[in-house]
């Protein structure tokens, strides 16, 4: 599994495909029950799920849960990822916790990893 | 002296206490940790109180310093000691806003933490600071906030002066910027 972090319109996404040109993408707009016949999955958007999951009033445990579980199912998956947490720490609780728990969420990710890439004007550095 | 910084929940406290218990175990030394945050109301406080015995199970003496952090070294015994402040981005928060509602300039607040932070490395076999990168949310804040942004900015440019090292910690993996 590789993670593909960066801030946003850095060029995650195609570098992505430009390695994977066959995978298919997979983010909030779509559902995953048509990945099963795909050779590489590429999920973008991630933050997106956890904003979402948090609204939904979803603990971290079971979100780790389900992030865990459909690492297991795809596991040459390509996670794709904004940094939002390079900032002044919020007033609001809710967009505080949603950094915060990105934030933890992709430590976990990046544990279990086998790359690890910063994406910076398109260009990628591997942190592991 | 070694600067780790990172974003919201990236990882960093975690990295700074591995390093500190390494550090600790190399120079024979106590372990100091300055807690920076100021606490509100009686549920806050309860809270701090748990992590301080956290801390204790993990060898680690806590000692509270919300503002003036040179004055922490005479609240420490003699003999080796290392020292984990978490974190400057509170620190400088405290020394900006006072009580009374005034403001002190981030070249004035700057420059104090500055000074004080080079006395503590003087005094201990090592210091770890823990900080924030809030530099690029790309938000247009009110002047306090930009001017407590610039602050810790400048002092982030100074201690990296300082320090052998300075590491940033991205999703839990420590990215080296100095050596």
């Amino acid at each position: 599994m590789e993670l593909y972090l960066g801030g946003r319109a850095q060029g995650k996404l195609a570098l992505a495909l430009q390695r994977y040109p066959h995978a298919k993408v997979f983010d909030e707009t779509c559902r995953e029950e048509n990945l099963s016949d795909a050779d590489v999955v590429i999920w973008n958007h991630l933050h997106l799920f956890v904003k979402t999951w948090l609204s939904q009033e979803k603990e971290p445990t079971q979100i780790w849960e389900m992030v865990a579980d459909l690492l297991d199912q795809h596991p040459g998956m390509v996670v794709i990822c904004d940094e939002i947490g390079n900032g002044i720490v919020p007033m609001d609780q809710e967009e505080r916790r949603y950094r915060e728990e990105t934030g933890r969420l992709l430590c976990k990710i990046a544990a279990r990893a086998d790359k690890v890439e910063r994406i910076l004007c398109g260009i990628s550095r591997r942190i592991k | 002296m070694i600067l780790v910084l990172g974003g919201s929940g990236c990882g960093k406290s975690a990295y700074a206490e591995k390093r500190i218990q390494e550090a600790a175990v190399k120079n024979h030394a106590t372990i100091y940790y300055l807690a920076t945050m100021q606490v509100y109301g009686e549920e806050g406080r309860k809270k701090v109180e748990r992590h301080i015995e956290l801390r204790r199970g993990k060898g680690m003496l806590t000692i509270e310093q919300t503002r003036e952090i040179a004055d922490s070294i005479r609240q420490m015994q003699e003999g080796p000691r290392v020292v984990l402040l978490e974190d400057l981005g509170n620190l400088v928060a405290n020394e900006m806003f006072q009580s009374d509602g005034t403001v002190n300039s981030p070249k004035m607040v700057a420059e104090k933490i500055v000074t004080q932070l080079k006395m503590i490395s003087a005094k201990v076999s090592g210091l770890i600071i823990v900080s924030n990168n809030v530099f690029e949310d790309g938000i247009e804040y009110e002047e306090g906030t930009m001017n407590y942004i610039r602050a810790l900015g400048e002092i982030h440019q100074k201690l990296t002066g300082e320090a052998e090292e300075v590491v940033e910690v991205v999703a839990g993996i420590p990215v080296t910027l100095k050596v």
